[in-house]
């Protein structure tokens, strides 16, 4: 308790206040520009935070992380450009409503959501951080095969078109994830020798293409559809209705992102994915999703943001990260001489408790941030398309070139652009492609790491209770339709019969 | 003033303009920013050991450093852009052995096999063979004793790469039966799967498994290194247990022959200043990797060499090159 | 669920993303004479299907020392298999979903993509401000702004910012046409 208060007391002294709104600051703006993402911004100023005090130093990239997946919805709802992968499941619904005139109800959603579930995170890192560290390693490639196959069971609810179209957009995402060097046997698949390929496809440029650039090309097209100005509503904030709509899909996320961020080979990006199909799956109102549901911002922001507190799970209990902005984190301890493992807890307390008291701070930082921000960047949505379009192609140019400095993935962006456009043309919803993408590599390589750890022989799988566990769950899942319609069915025939009688 | 110390004092104005004017020769170098070329994204190990380096050496070459992180084909995209660069030393690579990998299967494109010029190697790191807390072999003879009965799985990175190299390598080198090797992404995933007893070995950095070391969670057998490492003082070397075998991550800065003999001299003598400076000598230590990983051209030139040569017959020996 | 004779709200939302989706195009069955666009779509989906089945019959071999028993290959056929299937029921079921109606291409759709070109032409030559001018003004005029000075002075400061914030601020490279590359 000592610790924790000494940790806490951190947050009355001015410089690291001053320390931490910095880092949230940083993080909310980098996470909006598509170009710069948490990681990339964690990873270039870490040789500053050498020469700051360890707490100071981390508390400062930990704001960063915080903030800048918070930051990524902003730019996902106002232009259909996820500001970081994290934020590709908030564009699906947030930037129909704010192309409906709601922007500013959908920005106060995802920082409201973003900070309970990154809120509840810490909390569950405070509490319970070396107990639940060790579920990472009861993971291993057979039971992160069965998550995927859970993860991509359910393909056919994501996105607004029929399922089966679904599963075909998720499959071809599957297939675009074995683009490049085979991680098993070393060979270069599809990259037909582009060696900026050979490292697979990055997520960045496809999701600007996808998102972005087919909008802009959907835009084209309604020029001379001269849009009803809906801006008047553009800067309201949500209302308490909205908060209590939102409350079931806020609360399961919260806890969905946090489990997926503990697990070392997962992260936001993921942790958002699979909300959003759960938050779908759980709501009253599944029509609205695809259309600008609130509650399709709600469950995929609380879940990204809660996964960042998950992630630190195993990073500070374990020094393995979860994801690239820890692998940064980590970096940044170990320079500082802070060894991360479970004995961290009992030697620095002090330390800990700071790490944990800037998290708290930045996510409470970035609601006031994002409430007043969001009234102002609104007024984006009121820009005349003729102006907002071709800036939005430059931050989008400059997004897919900035990681990997490579024009290769430019045309990528381009390409994806098109091919987002043909999609929707045609009735395919790109949402799919993004799931099948990320959990797609994550099939194919746990596949065959299982098949060899199991000596080729697949019924191993089935002795495993986690595995077993996952694969229930997902065929109840799929099966959930059909058996709700037969004990409907079941129900209702047996109602008449007592009827009759 | 008699004559001859006029002529003396003449003598010596004339060395200090000559002086003078050789010192502004190589003045003119750097003129301006330095590009570090590499071939990991911002914020991979690779990366962080560049920016590391970085910190203590604009005082040390008088230039600002900027990193160019070209990702793709295990470094042939960075032999590309390097290769595109003018040869005037204001372009440095730094190098792993994935490179030289990528040279000897001949991805790198216009860089061939000895067009390497070795500047100072920045770390190196001895790979450990390590094995999970709850496995049955506790010491070295245990793991070689039941892999010479049956093949065992080892965790490495991907096929090809250097540890996988290692692997087969100290297979071969025991005399053990042919290792099943499962690839996985990266250090902390094969540190997982050893705790979680899907594997029965890997060979990893210290580092990487460090809390895992000192939490019980992991043991490491044997240390492929000429010395025993400090932090783990306990464990033998390969040699004391009679395999003759040094594996090592390793990192280093390189240009592209064609580069002046004297800039690469000065890159040199700057790059070894800051890397020996406190910031860098601190990275090197809280990551576990020694304090002699720091060396100068001749050195890492030399080790250059002798990895082209082991890596070729390994390549070889894999059918991975034809 | 594929029986389904009514229109689902799904579906009517698939058309409602290219702008359709009035009551005119909602009505079942086959019409006489025109394909059903699904049919049209699924066999286009096979045939690049098989295209890209070529291509994995030219992956390289791998060593038989390295060969751990599924081939590079073996996933992605598998993949391919599955779009295959998919794309067959798409077909096949066609006829139990309502009709789309697609609206012809627009041609400033047409106009724009060519103009996305362009930006990559100008990236080329003058680098990411090269873009920034093709994209703001050009597209901008191309899309109807006549505000030649609004526009230009936009490009400016997205230009100056640019630079400011990327290759000042947090030293990340932008963009360098042929132009910067010579006179560097």
């Amino acid at each position: 308790m000592d610790a924790f208060l000494a940790g806490m007391a951190i947050l009355a002294d001015p410089y690291m206040v001053g320390i931490i709104l910095a880092g949230t600051v940083l993080g909310v703006i980098v996470g909006a520009l598509p170009g710069l993402s948490g990681s990339t911004t964690a990873a270039l100023l870490l040789p500053i935070t050498i020469t700051m005090s360890p707490v100071a130093g981390i508390a400062f990239l930990g704001a960063i992380y915080c903030a800048a997946n918070f930051g990524g919805s902003i730019t996902a709802i106002l232009i259909n450009t996820p500001g970081d992968p994290s934020a590709s499941a908030t564009a699906y619904d947030g930037y129909p409503m704010a192309r409906r005139g709601e922007a500013g109800r959908a920005l106060g959603m995802s920082t409201i959501a973003s900070a309970i579930g990154g809120i509840f995170s810490v909390f569950v890192l405070i509490v319970a951080a070396p107990l639940l560290a060790k579920a990472a390693y009861s993971f291993g490639p057979p039971e992160y095969f069965a998550l995927a196959i859970f993860g991509l069971s359910m393909l056919a609810a994501v996105g607004s078109s029929t399922g089966i179209k679904n599963l075909m957009v998720g499959a071809f995402g599957v297939l675009l994830a074995t683009i490049g060097l085979d991680l098993m046997t070393g060979v270069d698949r599809f990259t037909f020798g582009v060696p900026e390929l050979s490292e697979g496809l990055g997520l960045v440029p496809v999701l600007t293409g996808l998102f972005a650039i087919s909008e802009l090309l959907v835009q084209a097209g309604r020029l001379q559809i001269i849009p009803e100005r809906l801006g008047l509503n553009a800067m309201k904030l949500p209302s308490m209705a909205d908060y209590r709509k939102c409350a079931k899909a806020i609360g399961l996320s919260s806890v969905l992102g946090t489990f997926i961020g503990i697990l070392p080979a997962l992260g936001a990006t993921t942790a958002a994915l699979i909300s959003y199909n759960e938050t779908r799956r759980w709501s009253k109102y599944k029509d609205e999703f695809g259309k600008g549901s609130i509650e399709g911002i709600a469950g995929p922001e609380a879940a990204n943001n809660a996964a960042v507190g998950g992630s630190m799970v195993p990073t500070l209990a374990l020094g393995i990260p979860g994801s690239a902005t820890t692998a940064i984190i980590l970096a940044g301890l170990i320079v500082q001489g802070v060894r991360p493992g479970p004995h961290l807890f009992n030697e620095q307390p002090a330390l800990l408790y700071a790490v944990f008291a800037s998290m708290l701070a930045s996510n409470l930082m970035y609601v006031v941030l994002g409430l007043f921000a969001a009234k102002l960047f609104a007024r984006i949505t009121l820009i005349p398309d003729a102006i907002l379009w071709p800036g939005v192609l430059v931050f989008a140019i400059v997004g897919a070139y900035g990681p990997n400095q490579s024009l290769v993935d430019v045309w990528v962006m381009l390409g994806f652009g098109v091919i987002g456009y043909v999609m929707r043309r045609y009735g395919f919803s790109p949402a799919p492609l993004v799931m099948g993408l990320v959990l797609g590599t994550m099939v194919e390589e746990t596949l065959k790491q299982s098949l060899l750890i199991f000596d080729h022989n697949w019924l191993l799988f089935f002795t495993r209770p986690i595995v077993v566990a996952l694969f229930v769950v997902t065929a109840l899942s799929v099966c959930a339709p059909w058996l709700a319609r037969a004990i409907r069915g079941a129900t209702k025939s047996a109602r008449l019969r007592a009827a009759e009688k | 003033m008699p004559a001859h110390q006029k002529t003396c004092l003449a003598l010596g104005f004339g060395l200090a303009v000559l002086a003078a004017g050789a010192v502004r020769a190589q003045e003119a170098f750097p003129s301006k920013p330095i590009e570090v070329v590499t071939h990991a994204g911002v914020g991979g190990g690779t990366d962080i050991t560049a920016r590391m380096m970085m910190v203590q050496a604009p005082a040390a070459l008088k230039t600002e450093l900027v990193v160019a992180n070209k990702t793709g084909g295990s470094g042939s995209a960075s032999f590309g852009y390097a290769v595109s660069r003018p040869k005037d030393g204001h372009t440095i690579m730094l190098i792993t052995q994935t490179h030289l990998l990528t040279l000897l299967q001949g991805k790198g494109g216009a860089v061939k096999v000895g067009d390497l010029v070795g500047i100072a190697r920045a770390t190196e790191d001895p790979q450990v063979l390590m094995v999970g807390a709850n496995s049955p072999y506790k010491t070295a003879q245990d793991f070689i004793a039941a892999a010479k009965t049956k093949s065992l799985k080892f965790g490495t990175t991907q096929i090809g790469s250097v540890d996988h190299i290692a692997v087969v390598g100290f297979a071969e080198k025991a005399g053990l039966w042919k290792p099943i090797v499962v690839p996985f992404r990266g250090g902390g995933d094969i540190v997982v799967n050893l705790v979680g007893g899907n594997l029965d070995g890997a060979l990893l950095n210290y580092a990487e498994a460090e809390s895992q070391i000192k939490a019980n969670e992991v043991r490491a057998l044997i240390v492929f290194a000429k010395n025993k490492m400090d932090s783990l003082p306990q464990t033998p070397t390969a040699a004391e247990i009679g395999i003759p075998a040094v594996y090592s991550t390793t990192r280093g800065f390189a240009v592209l022959k064609g580069t002046p003999e004297d800039r690469i001299k000065v890159l040199e003598e700057g790059l070894v200043k800051s890397m020996q400076g406190k910031i860098y000598q601190d990275y090197l230590k809280s990551s576990g990797q020694s304090a002699g990983s720091v060396v100068g051209r001749a050195d890492w030139q030399a080790e250059i060499d002798e990895f082209l040569k082991t890596g070729d017959a390994a390549l070889v020996s894999l059918g991975i090159k034809k | 669920m594929t029986t389904r004779q009514l229109p689902s709200p799904t579906t009517t939302l698939a058309a409602s993303t290219t702008e359709g989706g009035d009551e005119t195009s909602t009505t079942a069955g086959p019409a006489p004479g025109r394909v059903h666009p699904d049919i049209v779509t699924g066999l286009v989906i096979i045939a690049l299907c098989l295209a890209v089945w070529g291509v994995t019959l030219a992956f390289d071999d791998v060593p038989a020392a390295i060969s751990t028993g599924m081939g590079p290959e073996t996933f992605p056929r598998l993949v391919l298999g599955v779009i295959i299937a998919l794309s067959c029921w798409l077909a096949l079921t066609a006829s139990n979903r309502c009709r789309p109606e697609i609206e012809a291409v627009h041609p400033m759709i047409y106009a724009t993509a060519a103009a996305l070109g362009g930006v990559m032409a100008a990236m080329a030559v003058f680098g990411i401000h090269g873009a920034v001018v093709a994209s703001v003004i050009g597209i901008g005029r191309l899309w109807g702004e006549r505000r030649l000075p609004l526009l230009a002075t936009i490009a400016v400061g997205m230009s100056l910012s640019l630079h400011f914030a990327f290759v000042r601020g947090f030293g990340i490279g932008l963009p360098r046409g042929l132009l910067q590359t010579w006179l560097s």
